[in-house]
């Protein structure tokens, strides 16, 4: 048993040692990580999020191809809307629901990209997945019965408290170069669409929709 | 049963450490910290550097809980304790800076004290759950002592008792952290998490986050630069 764990691991090991060398002999392919904070311009505020890009450079750094993502959670977003519940129901003694929003996106992502004197700049157009909702909040999600919170949502919102689309995003990005090579600060502006979204709250489903978005970010990635 | 678990586990790490081949790198990490889960938590780990491109542990974390899960409803009061397996893998590195793969099955026992909340601690509810973690780790040599951790991670749980139920992902999170080698043997260092996260209808965390401070103490070789990278955890 020893002995085939200790095989196993000699195997991978070397596999993977091989792998980094011809890597880095060909560097025909680089990466990327690219780890953001972001603020989303929505109709009557500000949303933060955290999110990130990753994947790989092509075609000698001129294309980016990777995966995109980012979310605005409920927790760093104290910003709360209320409604009320459907059919005049009551929760706690009140028809008048307060609520937080959540909401993440996840898509593929491919930037061009290129140079202006030392500033990289890449054009990411992202298509995927945008989902989220509104939620009850703080002493809220103690129900009163014991039940989980998301089925007095679900009844409260009439089966309608998330929901998801498909997410399309463009912008641009600068990446400033650091006295580490590999290592970039940079800042992004992007125009955000999600169709098919749709809530109880925003049964418009523009809440996130035909909206701008920036981010402030670091990149670390092959040169 | 807790108390036997956690002697278990301790015993595990030990055993570990006492048969390290001397001439291979191995460190033992420990680590207290808070999180989105925990008012405090304690880690310990054992890592094995195979060569420069390969490290594998064992890595244990006992926890206060302040708002974990147990079928998907929060609770306050009770235990948590995880033992998961890092195993950190290098894809390709240039000049200061490396590309790390990272992947972390685990198991998480926890309970709830009281779960019948009439005031008498006379009941526990046990609870089980897979972990699984995936992420890449980017580590920047910042100087011959300072390095610099950063990367993207995905941690995942899945509870398989009581009930079963996917408990929450990370979509995704961030990582950062600082590790400094403070003499041969010794390194500090400090690291977080953070970043969305969803799972169970929604009832479990929206946002999760983790701050942990500690020390590697390492053996075998001499330390290298590659002592100072440092993995991810809760």
């Amino acid at each position: 048993m020893k002995k085939n764990i200790i095989t196993l691991i000699v195997a991978l090991s070397a596999t993977i040692t091989l792998n980094a060398q011809d890597n880095s002999k060909k560097n025909k392919i680089g990466w990327f990580v690219t780890p953001e904070i972001g603020a989303m311009f929505l109709e009557d505020h500000v949303g933060n999020s955290v999110g990130a890009s990753f994947g790989m450079k092509v075609w000698q750094n001129r294309l980016k191809i990777g995966i995109n993502a980012y979310g605005r959670s409920g927790p760093i977003n104290p910003k709360t809307f209320t409604v009320e519940a459907y059919n005049g129901q009551i929760y706690k003694g009140s028809s008048t629901l307060t609520l937080r929003a959540d909401y993440g996106t996840i898509g593929v992502m491919i930037a061009p990209t290129f140079k202006i004197k030392n500033v990289e700049i890449d054009v990411p157009i992202s298509y995927g997945m945008g989902g989220g909702g509104f939620y009850l909040v703080g002493e809220d999600r103690k129900t009163p019965d014991g039940a989980r919170v998301s089925e007095w949502e679900n009844i409260l919102m009439n089966g309608e408290d998330a929901a998801s689309g498909s997410w399309l995003e463009f912008g641009v990005r600068g990446f400033y170069p650091t006295k580490i090579k590999g290592v970039q600060f940079g800042a992004g502006v992007y125009y955000s669409m999600v169709q098919g979204w749709k809530t109880y709250y925003d049964p418009s489903g523009e809440f996130y929709n035909n909206k701008l978005r920036a981010s402030l970010f670091v990149n670390f990635g092959s040169y | 049963m807790t108390m036997k678990k956690n002697l278990t586990i301790c015993a595990a790490l030990l055993t570990a450490l006492t048969f390290q081949k001397a001439q291979a790198q191995s460190m033992v990490d420990v680590g207290f910290g808070a999180s989105t889960m925990d008012r405090y938590y304690t880690n310990l780990a054992y890592r094995y550097q195979v060569n420069d491109n390969l490290r594998i542990g064992l890595e244990t974390q006992f926890s206060s809980p302040k708002y974990r899960f147990v079928e998907a409803k929060p609770f306050e009061k009770g235990y948590a304790t995880t033992i998961s397996i890092p195993l950190s893998f290098k894809i390709i590195e240039q000049d200061r800076i490396r590309l790390d793969g990272f992947v972390r099955p685990g198991f998480r026992f926890q309970g709830i004290i009281d779960p019948d909340n009439n005031g008498i601690e006379d009941s526990l509810l046990n609870s089980r759950a897979v972990l699984f973690e995936a992420g890449l780790l980017v580590n920047v040599k910042l100087t011959e002592k300072l390095n610099l951790s950063s990367g993207i991670l995905l941690p995942a749980a899945f509870e398989i008792a009581p009930t079963s139920l996917f408990e929450y992902m990370g979509t995704p999170n961030f990582t950062a952290g600082l590790s400094y080698l403070a003499s041969p043997k010794t390194i500090v260092f400090i690291k977080g998490v953070t970043g969305p996260a969803f799972g169970a209808s929604g009832d479990t965390y929206k946002y999760i986050w983790s701050v942990q401070a500690g020390v590697r103490f390492a053996f075998g070789k001499n330390t290298t630069t590659k002592s100072l990278l440092i993995e991810p955890s809760f």
